[in-house]
């Protein structure tokens, strides 16, 4: 490949990863366009000073002046770890439309709509909220849920009404006082205290629900938005919608999996609008119904509409929420929940690619986590826990046995793979799953058949039909007490010469392509001969990676110290996360190491990229780092994304890294001086008081986009003082041991 | 003896294998390391029924050191210290010898040592050579008398000679092996300047320790001045504090 070749499909991956035109066949995730916002430019040590100017300092007390510069200096460096955490979003299409409605809704108060800067923020919860400098955050899961724009209007009333009344504010003000026992609060055990704390939180939701209303009643939205907002929010635990589960999705050529492995009736939603909210931050569902219909009064539906600004666009968005939501399930590893959300979207969209992926993820999660035991015990919530349709999905995922659901994910995902024979994360999972069936379970290519025998399709269907000679006589008496209140145990006949997975693959073995590659897994060895099977060794505490170059995202350092009241010191943080980025150049460069960073602080308006970029990788290192900690190798969900971003940046590893810098609080006073008794140890203890218990921690992730693992994991602790010298002795370390 | 050290090399040669970062892959170092340590010896001796004050004993080092792994460095180090023993008594008598002396004399050393610094990266965290460290030393030391200042402690009598400058009795202390163990914190300023505040506690294997002794020092040969010249020597390694002053050679390559 030539040089301008080269550069021009580089530049062709740079822009195809972000575009702004979302084609849902290829879904590649919500992310930032345009201009990057002063929200995020600034730093949060200036946005601090700033606040701190504006104030009033005439009439006010040395308190109210000291529990302002906590709150400004606390609520800037918060808004902002937020802001850059990735999960933000600016510019893009349902940002500029939640900022559509935000117009329309303020056409008469121009300052307002000026202060008030609405973003999306990239999260499963349904839910919507307000910092105290006029930002306000609605989560793409609240857009997935809302049935149309006047209800979102509503809730955008509600959040601008925290901003109006300083509810930030008061509330921080009034757990200063809650903290310190002051007035009202005197005498209060601890209990009371946080009753308190949810009584004042209910009052000033309450408050804001009315204020709402009479802002809502000045727009041309529906008034009927108002309780359906409230209905809405009431069912918002459940998937946006509760179409019931096709039990015929698996089946495949005459392939069928037992009746048994499925409920036969899921349990009814149980929401109820007068739940107890004592210990709720808002009030409940009946009473903030009632509060704001009565607010509302007799204002007629007289030209007011369900959509203002578009419905079509509003349609638009809603499905990038739900597309998005289903990455994020998956990227939090609720494959169950994934797998449910992506079938409603498949009902829509039943040929589109990027669902048939979502669902091959799902399926390959899952299989993964239960072929490494460790599907109950790490992602898994029980079916007994869930409601309405979604219910059938925990139950047969978590009824069918590991075995079978490699097997059935193998026979389901491979199709998807022949429709798209350049995807190698399919051929990837295709891959694993073939090695997971043949050597992990242990089961014989030639135990599949290849022919269905003559009423196979009604045979081997419904399990409780099946003789209960080949159960034992514990599995008997287990049937017999679980009939009366379950459905029944499904068992299989392990040993049978028609279990039903041995028909599994009858279509699929006729494929030439599919056979040669179970026969190529079935001569694998070891586990570390199949792609994908490498992994991260936590036992090795020492490394030789032997890079040249490496990207470092976003360097991270907190520094801390708990003798005072705000223990973490916000301002040092900042100023030390600036500065550690030239001492990790530094030793770079005496490595000879090239690195490149990407960051989201500090920077300037047009550096969106980055900011797309920083949000990717945290993405995928969250995902990583939860299958490390369930110690399941497998593939990422949004692996594809982190090598296109490799591709973009021709740059295979990423470091994370990071500092942590504590001054703990000087502990066990009496018993060191009681130790000076015994004389010698009189100068370890006048050293040991007279200086501060510090400690550093490091820690350092490097990870390759091209295998999709982590290659090291570097952390180091010492009760030492943060100072230059520690910083470049550890992140020199860290470096060679990527370079050698 | 031999096994024993030849053990410490090899574990600790074992232990060594792995990479070496240094400080900026800066590995060589140089210090000078003043120490100082109390006299515990004289703690309580007496002159007649005065109890004389705590002495202190000097000491100067200068260790070479050198990285050898990232927790590990090696210290090869002379170490030259000054100790007074104090109220002397000495005298020896036969038919044509009549001999004596009473009063302090000044001791020298000189010791090689080999020590072994661990600054433990996964217990303590430190990569060699900065942070805290546990450190294990090897020293062979030799004393010899360097001056001695007669005192009338028994007041003169015709019946004993009495040597007014003890450096004129030939004797040779004996070399004697040390060992140490110490730790302490070693820090980095401006990337090649060293400072290591430590400490260290220390016994002879020639001369085990015995018990503090409250009385003077009383011999009658060269060989008993020997050996409890010898073992004030050790007891100077009893406790001792450092302060060293280094400096950080750049990276060889």
């Amino acid at each position: 490949m030539n040089k301008t070749t080269l550069c021009l499909s580089l530049l062709c991956i740079s822009v195809s990863c972000f575009s702004q035109t979302i084609d849902f066949n290829q879904y590649e995730g919500l992310y930032s366009y345009g201009q990057v916002p002063e929200d995020f430019t600034k730093l949060s040590s200036e946005k601090y000073l700033e606040d701190m100017e504006k104030m009033n300092t005439n009439n006010t007390s040395e308190q109210n002046l000291k529990s302002a510069d906590n709150y400004y200096l606390q609520s800037n460096f918060i808004t902002d770890e937020i802001l850059h955490n990735g999960r933000v979003v600016f510019g893009d299409p349902v940002t500029n439309y939640l900022n559509e409605i935000k117009s329309e809704l303020l056409k008469g108060f121009p300052d307002l709509n000026n202060a008030i800067r609405i973003y999306t923020f990239k999260s499963k919860e349904v839910n919507a909220f307000t910092f105290g400098n006029g930002i306000v955050l609605v989560s793409t899961g609240l857009m997935a849920q809302v049935k149309n724009e006047a209800q979102l209007a509503f809730i955008l009333c509600h959040e601008f009404e925290h901003y109006i009344e300083k509810h930030s504010f008061t509330s921080y003000v009034e757990s200063t006082k809650r903290s310190r026992g002051d007035g009202a609060y005197k005498n209060l055990n601890k209990v009371a205290l946080e009753m308190e704390r949810y009584k004042y939180s209910k009052d000033l939701e309450g408050a804001a629900d009315l204020k709402a209303v009479e802002l809502f009643k000045k727009s041309k939205y529906s008034i009927n938005a108002v309780e359906g907002a409230f209905t809405m929010l009431l069912y918002s635990y459940l998937p946006y919608a509760n179409n019931p589960f096709n039990l015929k999705f698996f089946n495949y050529g005459s392939f069928r999996i037992p009746k048994g492995y499925f409920l036969d009736s899921t349990k009814a939603i149980s929401a109820e609008e007068d739940y107890n909210d004592r210990t709720s931050t808002h009030p409940n569902i009946k009473k903030r119904k009632q509060s704001t219909l009565e607010a509302l009064g007799d204002v007629g539906q007289f030209d007011r509409k369900d959509f203002q600004v578009s419905e079509e666009n509003f349609q638009y968005v809603q499905k990038i929420c739900r597309y998005e939501n289903v990455k994020i399930y998956l990227n939090e590893r609720n494959y169950e929940y994934a797998f449910y959300i992506n079938y409603l979207l498949m009902l829509e969209d039943p040929g589109n690619p990027t669902l048939q992926k979502n669902m091959a993820k799902a399926l390959y999660g899952i299989s993964v986590y239960k072929t490494a035991r460790s599907y109950n015990a790490e992602i898994h919530s029980s079916w007994r826990k869930t409601e309405g349709s979604v219910q059938q999905i925990y139950y047969m995922a978590e009824r069918i046995p590991a075995k079978d659901f490699s097997i059935l994910a193998l026979a389901k995902i491979w199709p998807v793979y022949k429709q798209n024979m350049q995807d190698k994360t399919l051929e990837k999972m295709c891959d694993e799953l073939m090695y997971d069936v043949l050597k992990e379970h242990r089961v014989k290519l030639k135990d599949f058949k290849t022919a269905h025998l003559a009423g196979a399709d009604t045979l081997m269907l419904d399990l409780s039909l099946q003789p209960a000679d080949t159960l034992s006589v514990k599995e008997k008496e287990k049937l017999t007490k679980k009939n009366k209140k379950t459905p029944p145990v499904v068992t299989e006949t392990k040993s049978g010469e028609n279990a039903y997975w041995k028909f599994a693959f009858v279509e699929l073995l006729k494929d030439e392509l599919f056979l040669k590659k179970m026969q190529q897994r079935e001569n694998d060895k070891s586990p570390e001969e199949i792609a994908g099977k490498r992994g991260y060794n936590s036992k090795r505490d020492e490394f030789a990676l032997g890079l040249n170059k490496a990207i470092v995202v976003d360097p991270v350092y907190i520094k801390v110290d708990e003798r005072t009241n705000i223990p973490i010191n916000y301002i040092e943080s900042e100023q030390s996360r600036l500065s550690i980025s030239q001492t990790i150049e530094e030793c770079a460069d005496t490595l000879e190491l090239q690195i490149q960073f990407i960051s989201n602080i500090n920077k300037e308006s047009s550096d969106v990229l980055e900011f797309n970029h920083i949000a990717m990788l945290n993405d995928w290192m969250a995902e990583k780092i939860a299958h490390l900690g369930s110690e399941v190798d497998i593939l990422n969900s949004n692996q594809e994304e982190f090598k296109a971003l490799s591709r973009h940046y021709d740059i295979e590893d990423f470091m994370w890294i990071g500092v942590l810098a504590i001054t703990e609080k000087e502990s066990g006073i009496v018993l060191k001086i009681i130790n000076t008794l015994l004389i010698a140890p009189i100068p370890f203890v006048i050293y040991d008081l007279l200086t501060k218990d510090r400690y550093t921690y490091f820690f350092s992730i490097v990870a390759n986009a091209n295998t999709d693992t982590i290659d090291m994991v570097y952390f180091n602790g010492t009760a030492l003082e943060d100072k230059e010298a520690l910083q470049k002795s550890n992140i020199y370390y860290i470096l060679l041991q990527m370079k050698n | 003896m031999k096994k024993h050290i030849l053990f410490v090399l090899i574990f600790y040669t074992a232990y060594a294998n792995c990479q070496t970062p240094g400080y900026m892959g800066r590995k060589l170092s140089i210090a000078y390391s003043p120490a100082i340590g109390v006299g515990l010896q004289d703690w309580g001796n007496i002159k007649g029924d005065e109890v004389t004050p705590l002495t202190l004993n000097f000491r100067n080092d200068l260790d070479i050191e050198y990285c050898i792994g990232r927790g590990l460095s090696l210290v090869p180090s002379v170490k030259y210290g000054t100790s007074k023993m104090r109220y002397v008594s000495y005298y020896n008598f036969n038919d044509t010898t009549s001999e004596g002396f009473t009063g302090d004399i000044k001791l020298r050393s000189m010791a090689f040592g080999l020590k072994f610094k661990n600054y433990s990266f996964v217990t303590l965290g430190g990569i060699a050579p900065h942070g805290n460290y546990f450190s294990f030393e090897v020293l062979y030391e030799k004393s010899h008398v360097a001056s001695s200042v007669f005192e009338d402690y028994y007041g003169t009598s015709d019946a004993y000679n009495i040597e007014v400058d003890f450096d004129t009795l030939n004797y040779e202390p004996a070399g004697q092996i040390l060992l140490t163990l110490g730790g302490g914190k070693q820090e980095i300023y401006r990337d090649k300047w060293l400072l290591d505040i430590g400490w260290e506690i220390g016994m002879s294997l020639t001369f085990p320790p015995t018990k503090f002794s409250n009385e003077i020092y009383y011999f009658q040969n060269e060989q008993d001045f020997s050996n409890f010249a010898n073992k004030h020597i050790a007891k100077t390694y009893l406790l001792n504090f450092s302060v060293g002053f280094g400096y950080l050679f750049p990276e060889f390559k």
